[in-house]
């Protein structure tokens, strides 16, 4: 009863009869008082734990329930970042890597503005010129994870493979994704690397780092 | 699930990670506690009846979650260290290192109280839950929210008030360990 008067859940008539309790029974006014600070404390300690930024390991988990067959088991970004290095390893071992699901939600569908990559992934180290950027590009833009868009380069009929794997937002609210990317050479084993991109505001997918298996079959050779 | 309920889910997000931040003391195992409440919400979606509130059925697969999570986890509870409710004016003036003494009083105390008293005094007390609600979540009668609440406040505040050094309990101080 007095707990509900201090929250406020009592009606009128019992309300007062609480009020007129309290005015001749100290005891009682000590109780109200330990009964509102405690609350006050309790929203005072944790009131700002639901203002910080949301970690994107779990808006991801939720972003990627789409509906249909589901494979959420994202944690923090570094672990992320750790279990990639696990796939990549797992990978030179000659394991087979295991297919992630998840679906994409594109940041903003139509931006006018230039959109371009930042270079520095195997793509460009394995096969220079512009086009592989630009599929690397279009494919982080536009494909759901999970959807593959392969191109050939019409010259050295080498073929280059990417594919999203999964996709986070940053504590700055940045829209980053982890890909498979394969580069086929005619003649050679295929080359794998995954990597983690993270789109500008401008709409550029800055390549943050990309990892390649420790070691390639013995008889490749670039 | 279509875009509008997932972002309605996104929307409680902020709650549900306060709630469970009370609920286990600190943000790391309650951001853990988060992801698997959303993994069952979003495997057992069909079990939310569109007509009721989002957030008091998240409220309750995440209340579910810790109830099954605890069980295994007992043993931690026993090793919880408390802080000392010593705010010294002096030396913790600034805002932000009085709120983070706060928490981690109150965490501490928290993780002292009962399981049942905790979830009461968060929903009603943080979340701002009606009794009604709240009974809804916990399934219990709203009878056993009061006496729970009434138990749960008049405890919290003594154990923050109660807790001197020369009681043997350990003593941190975070203030001054940071220099």
């Amino acid at each position: 009863m007095l707990v509900a008067f201090v929250d406020g859940e009592l009606d009128a008539e019992d309300s007062l009869a609480v009020h007129v309790a309290l005015r001749h029974d100290p005891a009682l006014r000590e109780r109200v008082r330990l009964m509102r600070e405690s609350a006050a404390l309790l929203r005072a300690a944790y009131g700002d734990v639901a203002r910080q930024p949301l970690p994107p390991a779990l808006t991801s988990v939720i972003r990627t329930a789409a509906g249909g067959r589901r494979r959420v088991r994202s944690r923090w970004l570094p672990a992320a970042i750790a279990a990639t290095i696990a796939l990549a390893v797992g990978l030179s071992a000659g394991s087979v890597a295991p297919r992630l699901t998840t679906a994409w939600q594109r940041p903003d569908a139509a931006r006018p503005d230039a959109p371009g990559v930042a270079t520095g992934g195997p793509l460009a180290l394995l096969t220079p010129g512009g086009a592989p950027e630009a599929v690397l590009h279009r494919t982080l833009e536009r494909e759901r994870s999970g959807t593959s868009v392969a191109w050939t380069d019409p010259d050295s009929k080498s073929e280059v493979t990417v594919e999203p794997l999964r996709t986070y937002r940053a504590a700055d609210h940045t829209f980053c994704r982890e890909y498979r990317e394969t580069v086929a050479i005619p003649s050679a084993p295929a080359h794998t690397g995954y990597g983690l991109a993270c789109r500008t505001a401008g709409g550029r997918w800055n390549v943050q780092y990309v990892l390649l298996p420790a070691a390639q079959p013995a008889d490749f050779s670039p | 699930m279509d875009p509008r309920t997932r972002n309605e889910l996104l929307a409680v997000l902020p709650r549900l990670r306060r709630f469970a931040r009370g609920l286990v003391g600190n943000q790391h195992e309650a951001d853990d506690l988060v992801q698997t409440a959303c993994e069952r919400a979003i495997r057992h979606f069909d079990g939310w009846d569109p007509g009721t509130r989002l957030d008091s059925w998240m409220f309750r697969v995440l209340q579910t979650a810790w109830i099954d999570r605890g069980r295994a986890q007992q043993v931690r509870n026993e090793y919880v260290e408390t802080v000392a409710a010593t705010a010294d004016p002096a030396v913790g003036g600034e805002a932000q290192a009085l709120a983070s003494l706060t928490l981690g009083m109150v965490d501490s105390a928290m993780q002292l109280l009962p399981e049942a008293q905790r979830s009461v005094l968060l929903l009603v007390c943080v979340e701002q839950l009606s009794y009604a609600e709240a009974a809804e979540v916990l399934g219990v009668p709203v009878g056993t929210i009061m006496s729970r609440l009434a138990r749960g406040r008049l405890a919290l505040r003594r154990l923050i008030d109660g807790v001197e050094p020369d009681e043997g309990v350990e003593v941190l101080r975070p203030l001054e360990a940071r220099g």
